[in-house]
C-alpha cells in the first residue's frame, strides 16, 4: 500500500496542495481481503495514463451529487472518452452521448471479452466514478482477476482491486480532484 | 401412520406399527439425488453464466494454506478462484437450507408433540397442499407425521452437499453450482413444511385474503404494561407465552422482531410487531423490554451482552442459540424468575417452550416496576453524548450503508440534529461505527435520540395469508402465463437496503399501481408497512390481498416463501395441468419460459436469502438483488450478444426456435430503484406471452425506462414479434423508430410490421428448453 496515512507531513501538505494518496486504505476497513492493494496516486499520473489508452469506458455510476456529476459530465466531454451510465444515474446523464448498461453485466461482458457498444474491440481501460463502494469494489476483484483490462478509479474512494486510484477523498477533494483532472485533459 | 393394536385371540401378543407411508414417491424424479437434476442445471448455467466477483482471493479452509488464488493461481489443492467462490457459495447455501430445515425439524417436532403424528395438514383451499414438497420429493403428505420424512430426505441432501465442501472433493464450479441449486431447492421444501405445519397446527390463516391488518412499529406498544418482546423466526416459544398469557389472563404487551413477529400475528391477530431486524438494536437499546426471549435466525449475537446492560433478562429457548447461559429447564419456575429478577442471571437457557412462556411472564411483570428507569428518553442527552466526536470519519470507514455518520454527528455537535434524524431512515443499526469510535460513543443511541421527538412509527401490515389457494390460480394463472397479468413480483430478503427502506416501499407502490402481483413475507413485508399515504394508509390498508393483478399479499414470516414458489409451481399444475409428482425439471422448464415471475431481494443479507433466491432460480424464477447482494459473490446473467444460447424447442414438433432474450438473466445486481424497475419489468418476458401480454409488459418495461432512466430501453426491439406487441400509446412512434434506426420495414397504410422481427408471434408456440418434450 503506498498509503501515507499517519505521517505528520502528510497534515500540512493537505493543506496546501491536493494529494489524494492520503487514506489509501478501502473505504470499508473490512473490506482488505484480496492480495494486493492499488497503487494511490495523484490527478497527473491518471491523467497520463488515460490519454495514453486507446480505448477506455468511462463507467459512471449513481453515487454523485449534482455538482459532483457535473464535473464527471464535463470530465467525460474534455477526456472525449466513451461513457456508459451503469446504474440508475443514466437517467441524469443528458449533456453527453452515453450508453445505459447494467454494471453487472458490463463487467461480466467485459470477462467474456466483449467487443463493446459498436463491436469494435475490446476496451483497454475502464475508468470508473461515482459507485457505491461496496458494489463496485468485488466487480473490480472480478475484473482484476478474469480480465486483462486496465482498471482506473477516478472516485472518491480508495479500491484497492483497481490499477490506480485515489486514496480516501472529503467531499471537497473529490471535487478539486475531478478539476484538477479536467485541466490536466484540457492541456495538449 | 403409526399405532399399536392386538388380534383377537392373541390378547397378550402386541404389535408395533412403527411409520410407512401410504404412497411410494412418485414421479421422474422423486426426492432427486444431487445428480438427478445436474442436466436442468447445466441448461441453465449454459445461458445463464455464472459471474464471480470474489470478497476474497485466499482460501484458508485447510491447513495447506492459506493459498493465494489470485490471477489464474491454483491452490495447494488444485482449486482456482471461480471454483472456490462456487465453493463458498454452496457453503452459505447450505447454512440457508439448513437453518430452515432445522426450523422445520424443530417446529414439527414440536407440534407433533402438541397435537399428534396424524394431525391433519390443512392450509386452505387447495388441492395441492404442499406443492414444493410434492414436487421435489414425489408425496402427498396429509398428516403432520407425513413431513417427518420429507425431512429426512432434505437433512440426508444437506449432508451429502456439505461433505462435498471438504478439500479435495469437489473441483469443477459448474458442479458446485449445481450443488448450490440443489440445496436452494430443498430449501423451499424444509421452509413449506415448517409452514404448512405451522399454518396446520396454530390455526393461522390459511389462504385467507381477508387476514386481519396488525399493529407494526416502534412505538406501537403500550410501555405501562409489563413488556415481552420476542426476536426470531420460530413461533414455538411465543405461543407458549401467548398461551400463558391468555390463560392466566395477563395484560402484558407482546411484541416481536423478526419473522417471529410476523408469526405471532398470525397465531393471534391482537399480538403487535415492532420491526425487522434493523430494529432488533434500537428496540432492546430503547429500554422498553421487560424481557426479551429469543428462539432462532437472524437474532444479534451480542443479545445478552446489549439487553444486560439495561437489565433486560433474556430467556434464550433454542439449542441453536444458547449464549453460553446456564440450561434452567429442568429448574423450578419460581427459582428462575427470582434469578433474573434479582440480576443474578443475565438469562437463562430453557428448552421446555411451556416453562418458558411462564417463566417470561412471570419474570416481565415482576421487573416491570424496576425497569422504568432505564428507557432511553431523553433526547438532550444528544449535546452531552457528542461532544468529544472529533470528526475523525472512523464511523463512516465502517459503516456497511456508507452513510456520512461523522458530519451528522459535526452538525449534531453545533445543535444540528438534522442530518442524524436523516441517517435513521438508512440506518440498519449494526453498531459497527461504535466499535471503531476512539471516543466510545453510542452513536446508534445518539440517532435514535435525535428522532425520538418526532417519531411516529405505528402503522398497519397484513397479517401473514399463508398459500395461494386454488381457486386464485385457477382465476388468474391464465392471465400471468399469457402475459396480461405484466408479472406476480415476490419482494423479500431482509433489511439491507442501500437507500432505506422507503425506497422498496416506493418499488411496491409503482408495481401494485401498475398491475403487477406484488408478494412479500418476513422483513419486507415490515419495512413496507411502515411508510403511508397522505391520507395514512399503509399499502397493506390500500390494496387487496388476493392473488390477482393490483393486489399486495403478504404470504407470512420467511418460511412462507414456500408460498411463493408454490404459487408458481400451482400455475403450472393447475392453469397447465402438468403433473406434480416428482416432476422438478418439467415444471420448472415451463415457468421459466412461461410464468412471468420475477423476485426482488432488494435488501438481502442473509445466507438464507441465498438459499431462497437459489431455489427460485432452479424453478426458473429470476432474481434481482440490491447491490449489497455482489457480496454474495456470483451472479447469473444472460449474454444477449451471443446469439447461440437463446434458442428453444417447440414442444410441438420438437423443433429449434430462436427466441428474444426472455428471461434475460437469473440473478443480478441492481444498483438503484431507478435502475431495478425496468429491470423487474424486463425480466417479467416470457416467450410464451402473447401479443396482448406482450404489450403490457412492453409498454410497463419502456414506460418505466423512461420514467427513471431518462430513455427508451435499448433492447425494446428486440422483443417485438409483430405490430400488436407494440404498446398502443406509443404504436406509431415506434414504429418510426423501427424503420429507422434498426431498418425494419413497416407498412405505413396498414402499420403493420412487414419485415424485421427475429421471429415472428405464434400463438400456439409451446417453448420448452426440454428436448424431450419435443416430438423429434
Amino acid at each position: 500500500m503506498s498509503s501515507s496515512e499517519g505521517k505528520g507531513k502528510d497534515k500540512d501538505k493537505g493543506k496546501n496542495k491536493l494529494d489524494t494518496t492520503r487514506r489509501a486504505h478501502p473505504y470499508d476497513r473490512a473490506d482488505f481481503m484480496g492480495t494486493k492493494s492499488a497503487r494511490a496516486v495523484n490527478p497527473e499520473v491518471i491523467a497520463k495514463t488515460i490519454k495514453k489508452m486507446k480505448r477506455a469506458l468511462l463507467v459512471i455510476g449513481s453515487n454523485l451529487s449534482d455538482e459532483e456529476l457535473a464535473k464527471v459530465v464535463e470530465f467525460a466531454k474534455v477526456s472525449g472518452l466513451e461513457v456508459v451510465g451503469a446504474g440508475g444515474v443514466a437517467g441524469r446523464l443528458k449533456d453527453i452521448p452515453n450508453h445505459y448498461m447494467n454494471l453487472h453485466l458490463l463487467v461480466g461482458y467485459i470477462i467474456e471479452g466483449w467487443k463493446g457498444f459498436d463491436g469494435n474491440g475490446k476496451y483497454d481501460a475502464l475508468v470508473f466514478v461515482g459507485h457505491i463502494y461496496y458494489h463496485l469494489s468485488p466487480m473490480l476483484r472480478a475484473l482484476s482477476n478474469f480480465s486483462s483490462t486496465r482498471l482506473i478509479s477516478i472516485d472518491r474512494y480508495y479500491y484497492p482491486s483497481a490499477d490506480m486510484t485515489f486514496g480516501n477523498l472529503s467531499d471537497e477533494e473529490f471535487i478539486q480532484a475531478l478539476d484538477r483532472l479536467i485541466d490536466i485533459m484540457r492541456e495538449e | 401412520m403409526e399405532g399399536v393394536f392386538t388380534i383377537k385371540g392373541l390378547e397378550n401378543v402386541k404389535i408395533y406399527i412403527g411409520k410407512f407411508s401410504e404412497e411410494e414417491p412418485q414421479g421422474i424424479t422423486p426426492m432427486p439425488n444431487i445428480e438427478d437434476l445436474r442436466e436442468w442445471d447445466m441448461k441453465l448455467l449454459k445461458r445463464y453464466k455464472p459471474l464471480y466477483t470474489p470478497l476474497s482471493e485466499r482460501c484458508t479452509f485447510c491447513t495447506y494454506g492459506p493459498c493465494d488464488l489470485s490471477k489464474g493461481k491454483e491452490g495447494a489443492c488444485g482449486i482456482d478462484l471461480k471454483t472456490q467462490q462456487a465453493r463458498l457459495l454452496l457453503f452459505t447455501t447450505i447454512m440457508g437450507a439448513s437453518a430452515h430445515a432445522t426450523h422445520g425439524r424443530h417446529i414439527l417436532e414440536h407440534l407433533i408433540h402438541m397435537y399428534g403424528r396424524d394431525h391433519q395438514i390443512e392450509v386452505g383451499a387447495s388441492e395441492d397442499k404442499t406443492p414444493n414438497i410434492s414436487l421435489v420429493a414425489g408425496i402427498v403428505p396429509k398428516t403432520l407425521g407425513d413431513l417427518e420424512s420429507v425431512l429426512t430426505y432434505v437433512e440426508g441432501q444437506l449432508s451429502h452437499l456439505l461433505a462435498s465442501l471438504h478439500t479435495g472433493q469437489e473441483g469443477s464450479y459448474l458442479d458446485f453450482e449445481s450443488k448450490a441449486l440443489h440445496a436452494g431447492m430443498l430449501d423451499h421444501v424444509g421452509m413449506e413444511v415448517a409452514d404448512v405445519a405451522q399454518v396446520s397446527a396454530l390455526n393461522m390463516p390459511k389462504a385467507d385474503e381477508n387476514a386481519p391488518l396488525v399493529d407494526i412499529g416502534l412505538d406501537v406498544l403500550d410501555t405501562s404494561k409489563p413488556v415481552i418482546v420476542c426476536i426470531g423466526h420460530n413461533v414455538a416459544a411465543a405461543y407458549h407465552i401467548m398461551e400463558y398469557m391468555e390463560e392466566h389472563r395477563y395484560d402484558i404487551e407482546l411484541g416481536g422482531l423478526c419473522c417471529t413477529a410476523i408469526d405471532t400475528t398470525r397465531v393471534d391477530p391482537k399480538r403487535k410487531i415492532v420491526g425487522s431486524l434493523s430494529s432488533q438494536l434500537r428496540f432492546i437499546r430503547s429500554g422498553v423490554p421487560d424481557v426479551v426471549v429469543v428462539d432462532e435466525q437472524c437474532v444479534r449475537t451480542d443479545t445478552v451482552k446489549e439487553a444486560s446492560r439495561l437489565r433486560i433478562p433474556v430467556i434464550a429457548t433454542s439449542n441453536k442459540i444458547m449464549y453460553g447461559l446456564r440450561d434452567r429447564t429442568n429448574d423450578a419456575v419460581d427459582e428462575i424468575v427470582e434469578d433474573l429478577v434479582s440480576g443474578k442471571e443475565k438469562g437463562v437457557l430453557i428448552l421446555d417452550l411451556e416453562k418458558a412462556g411462564e417463566v417470561a411472564v412471570k419474570t416481565a411483570v415482576a421487573i416491570h416496576p424496576q425497569r422504568k428507569d432505564y428507557r432511553l428518553s431523553d433526547p438532550e442527552r444528544i449535546s452531552e453524548l457528542v461532544k468529544d466526536c472529533t470528526g475523525c470519519g472512523n464511523c463512516n470507514f465502517q459503516c456497511p450503508e456508507e452513510l456520512r455518520i461523522s458530519e451528522a454527528m459535526g452538525a449534531a455537535k453545533q445543535g444540528d440534529t438534522s442530518l442524524l434524524q436523516k441517517l435513521d431512515e438508512c440506518c440498519i443499526a449494526c453498531g459497527r461505527c461504535e466499535q471503531e469510535c476512539p471516543k466510545g460513543i453510542p452513536i446508534v443511541d445518539v440517532i435514535q435520540l435525535s428522532v425520538l421527538p418526532i417519531r411516529k412509527d405505528k402503522s398497519k401490515v397484513r397479517a401473514g395469508r399463508g398459500q395461494v389457494s386454488d381457486p386464485e390460480i385457477r382465476e388468474e394463472g391464465r392471465n400471468l402465463v399469457l402475459g396480461v397479468t405484466p408479472g406476480a413480483v415476490a419482494m423479500v430478503g431482509c433489511p439491507n437496503f442501500p437507500g432505506g427502506a422507503r425506497e422498496l416501499y416506493e418499488v411496491a407502490e409503482e408495481l401494485v399501481k401498475r398491475s403487477y402481483i406484488v408478494m412479500v413475507n418476513g422483513c419486507t413485508a415490515m419495512e413496507i408497512a411502515r411508510f403511508k399515504d397522505d391520507e395514512g394508509r399503509s399499502l397493506f390498508e390500500r390494496y387487496p390481498a388476493r392473488f390477482l393483478k393490483g393486489n399486495i399479499l403478504n404470504t407470512g414470516s420467511c418460511v412462507s416463501n414456500s408460498a411463493i414458489t408454490g404459487a408458481v409451481i400451482k400455475v403450472a399444475t393447475i392453469f397447465a395441468k402438468k403433473q406434480l409428482l416428482g416432476n422438478y425439471e418439467e415444471i420448472a422448464d415451463y415457468i421459466l419460459n412461461r410464468v412471468g415471475a420475477v423476485g426482488v431481494a432488494w435488501g438481502a443479507y442473509s445466507q438464507k436469502a441465498q438459499s431462497i433466491g437459489l431455489g427460485c432460480v432452479r424453478l426458473g424464477v429470476p432474481v434481482i438483488l440490491g447491490p449489497h447482494g455482489v457480496k454474495y459473490r456470483r451472479v447469473y446473467v444472460g449474454h444477449t450478444y451471443n446469439k447461440d444460447e437463446w434458442w428453444v424447442y417447440d414442444a410441438r414438433d420438437g423443433s429449434k426456435v430462436e427466441i428474444e432474450p426472455a428471461p434475460e438473466h437469473l440473478m443480478i445486481t441492481v444498483d438503484s430503484k431507478e435502475e431495478l424497475l425496468p429491470m423487474i419489468a424486463k425480466l417479467c418476458i416470457r416467450p410464451s406471452d402473447n401479443n396482448f401480454g406482450r404489450m403490457i409488459k412492453l409498454t410497463n418495461y419502456i414506460e418505466l425506462s423512461e420514467k427513471y432512466l431518462g430513455r427508451l430501453p435499448d433492447d425494446w426491439h428486440v422483443f417485438v414479434r409483430t405490430e400488436g406487441d407494440l404498446p398502443l400509446a406509443y404504436k406509431d412512434r415506434l414504429l418510426k423508430i423501427l424503420e429507422d434506426e434498426h431498418g425494419w420495414k413497416i407498412d405505413w397504410a396498414s402499420k403493420k410490421i412487414v419485415e424485421g422481427p427475429m421471429r415472428r408471434l405464434d400463438v400456439s408456440f409451446q417453448p420448452t428448453n426440454l428436448k424431450k418434450e419435443g416430438r423429434e
